[in-house]
């Protein structure tokens, strides 16, 4: 791969791998890494499964490269594509949505709150547990939000782009699944 | 020159092995065009329902004026209100799911959506009602008879009231 497409932006690579096919493994190896740590969060899918999902996933980009708009960020439109094969993935497997997040234990906290006292009240490795235990009872919709916004690190302008909702859905529903968080910790009086 | 990883690889060898071309620019601008078609057809009905109501409530005399034989609106002027109704229903429908999958579509609520095409007729329709006015006499004038003895004192009070005082 030559070094000098490596610098080139996303946008620019889409408009060049149309017309050659080099441009578009730039791209690839650009989102592999980030889709496959979005999928394991996202998801209890095997390495397997992730290897199926994220060549259905390029499959579909490299088909549908004409249908991205460049008003968008090509970042939005593939995690879109990696959230809408996700969701018929989870179709076809008959199962119920579950976030990945134990890795992200440590950090599970301070992502999800930024008040001093709900930080040290969830301090121990157990009540983070909990709080994993909790986000993984929210509703679907939720789920999506909390972890593009606060794991995937993703602006309201981006997820709204993601999920195809209104920017300003997105942060009701932000607003909604940390108090339906809050209400579940406190059901299970881990919230001391 | 950098390496790859495997999973680019099978990724790009999936592509070529399963002959995966991207699908042509117009293909998404006609399927974009569809997918906006009911709420474009929803306005213009609206714009020309808010048309007749103008002319309806600006030109009641004409239709209802005493030297009228048949006063009651032709059955066209009565049903469009309700084509524009149904079709604002079906249109509510379609917002939800069909805009959704638009790029413009899914960054305004339903409720955003379903107002800017009632103020989208409402606009259109008062240009309609202004470029129309003159089809508009034409065509009542056609349409709605009068006793001959009246006609020309009824015209005469309709299109040049001044000269009646």
């Amino acid at each position: 791969m030559p070094p000098l497409l490596t610098t080139l932006t996303d946008e620019k690579l889409v408009i060049e791998c149309k017309k050659d096919q080099e441009h578009f493994a730039v791209l690839v190896e650009r989102y592999v890494p980030k889709l496959t740590h979005y999928i394991r969060r996202r998801s209890l899918a095997t390495s397997d499964d992730i290897e199926d999902l994220l060549q259905n996933i390029f499959i579909k980009v490299y088909r549908n490269i004409n249908e991205y708009d460049t008003s968008l960020l090509f970042s939005s439109w593939i995690y879109r594509i990696a959230h809408n094969e996700m969701i018929d993935w989870y179709r076809r497997e008959k199962r119920r949505t579950t976030l990945s997040l134990d890795d992200e234990a440590q950090d599970i906290v301070s992502k999800l709150f930024t008040e001093e006292d709900h930080i040290s009240r969830f301090s121990n490795a157990e009540q983070k547990q909990a709080v994993i235990n909790a986000v993984n009872t929210l509703d679907e919709k939720y789920k999506d939000i909390l972890l593009l916004r606060f794991f995937e690190e993703k602006s309201y302008e981006e997820i709204a782009d993601i999920l195809q909702i209104p920017p300003g859905t997105v942060a009701v529903r932000i607003n909604r699944a940390k108090k339906q968080l809050e209400k579940t910790l406190t059901q299970h009086g881990t919230n001391k | 020159m950098e390496q790859i990883s495997n999973t680019t690889k099978n990724i790009l060898s999936a592509i070529e092995t399963q002959r995966v071309v991207p699908r042509s620019k117009w293909y998404f601008v006609l399927r974009n065009s569809v997918l906006w078609v009911p709420g474009a057809v929803t306005t213009l009905l609206g714009a020309y329902t808010i048309a007749g109501v103008l002319y309806g409530v600006l030109h009641i005399h004409l239709i209802q004026g005493k030297y009228s034989e048949s006063a009651n609106p032709t059955f066209m002027f009565a049903a469009i209100p309700l084509l524009w109704v149904v079709s604002f229903g079906l249109f509510s429908i379609v917002s939800i799911s069909l805009l959704r999958k638009t790029y413009a579509g899914y960054r305004h609520t339903t409720l955003q959506l379903l107002l800017i095409s009632v103020a989208s007729s409402i606009v259109i329709g008062i240009l309609f009602y202004a470029i129309t006015q003159d089809t508009n006499d034409n065509m009542v004038r056609t349409y709605y008879r009068y006793p001959t003895q009246h006609q020309e004192e009824y015209y005469e009070r309709i299109f040049s009231p001044q000269r009646m005082n």
